[in-house]
């Protein structure tokens, strides 16, 4: 690096080009990752609207469930009553005595069956029902959760989101200050960087030459010397 | 052997019997009154008050009665089943099982006798 207002030596330049591209690549990735969580973002919140609509039809599956039992209930009821009535209609036949009331006792000991298995079938039900309630319950309750959890996922993406902006505009200034620091811009920076690695390659090749040219070796080093005082001296040149 | 006629009825798990000329008819269990120092309940059935004879815990269904010319509700009875049955000492004989006739007769004593006590706290 340089000192602030002095000229910069042509291997800072090379790493100050260098940092500036690095740069720009990492604010392009942070703007990228901040549109990809935005678009995160609007997916869990429509997600969350739909477990909404989903915990709310479970809810209306809760009411409708009441009125299935209310109707058992009446057809419990109703079921009952029947019973009684075949019964009745099975001690008036009693009454009546053989052979006249055995029909009636008859039939009515066939509808008291009939309505014995009907009475079981309801019960059936009324079980299932009961099973399917249980079932809805724990449905409610999972969707609960899950909604939770997507609630806090909005959030942490939120906050992440911030942050990530956050970043950009930091990188942003980064950027500004670096341009002023080295006099350059990205696009400069860019160039450089291609321009360093251009030489770098133009400058093996030239070394190869001069090995199979020995004839030609202190001319070629004439030649390449300032080219290569524009290389970075950390970089060794390619053998 | 000869046949008799009647409804079985459960009471508290058990069978028992009852004639077609006692046992008239079933309703579904009305609301029962107390009346004021007495032990005695009341419903009312087809437009008529009658006499409730509790046999043990409310069945869901009130038996009607006729006893000695009177109508007379049985309630904690559940009737099982009506038909003709060979008759047996005590009762009636159901698939090879005697099936006794529900004594009726404790019920109506008690029925009767607890009145006078019943009423000392009266005004």
């Amino acid at each position: 690096m340089t000192e602030t207002g002095s000229k910069p030596s042509p291997v800072s330049a090379v790493h100050g080009a260098r940092l500036l591209a690095a740069l720009e690549a990492t604010k392009n990735a942070a703007t990228r990752a901040n549109a990809e969580q935005r678009t995160a973002s609007a997916g869990l919140a429509r997600q969350h609207l739909e477990l909404e609509a989903a915990q709310e039809a479970a809810q209306n599956l809760a009411a409708r469930s009441h009125d299935i039992r209310n109707s058992l209930q009446v057809l419990r009821e109703s079921v009952d009553r029947a019973k009684l009535s075949a019964l009745n209609a099975g001690l008036e036949g009693a009454r009546l005595g053989e052979p006249i009331g055995k029909a009636l006792v008859v039939m009515s000991d066939e509808q008291r069956n009939l309505l014995a298995r009907a009475l079981d079938a309801l019960q059936e039900h009324g079980g299932l029902l009961a099973e399917v309630e249980r079932d809805r319950d724990r449905c409610l309750a999972e969707l609960s959760r899950i909604s939770e959890d997507a609630r806090q996922a909005t959030a942490a993406l939120g906050r992440a989101e911030q942050q990530t902006a956050l970043t950009c505009a930091l990188l942003g200034e980064l950027r500004s200050d670096l341009v002023e620091f080295f006099g350059s811009d990205p696009e400069t920076a860019r160039a450089m960087t291609e321009a360093a690695a251009h030489v770098r390659t133009a400058t093996a090749s030239l070394l190869e030459l001069a090995q199979r040219a020995p004839l030609g070796v202190d001319a070629l080093r004439e030649l390449l010397s300032p080219l290569l005082a524009l290389i970075p001296a950390s970089e060794d040149p390619p053998r | 052997m000869a046949q008799r006629a009647g409804l079985l009825v459960r009471r508290g798990g058990e069978l028992a019997f009852l004639p077609a000329s006692v046992a008239r008819w079933l309703v579904p269990l009305p609301r029962l009154t107390k009346i004021p120092w007495d032990s005695a309940e009341m419903a009312l059935v087809g437009g008529e008050v009658v006499a409730v004879l509790v046999l043990g815990e409310a069945s869901g269904e009130l038996l009607v009665c006729e006893l000695d010319g009177q109508a007379v509700a049985l309630s904690g009875l559940s009737a099982d089943r009506v038909g003709f049955w060979p008759a047996s000492e005590s009762g009636v004989s159901v698939d090879g099982v005697t099936v006794p006739t529900l004594d009726l007769s404790e019920a109506l004593a008690r029925f009767r006798g607890d009145r006078p006590a019943a009423q000392e706290g009266a005004p």
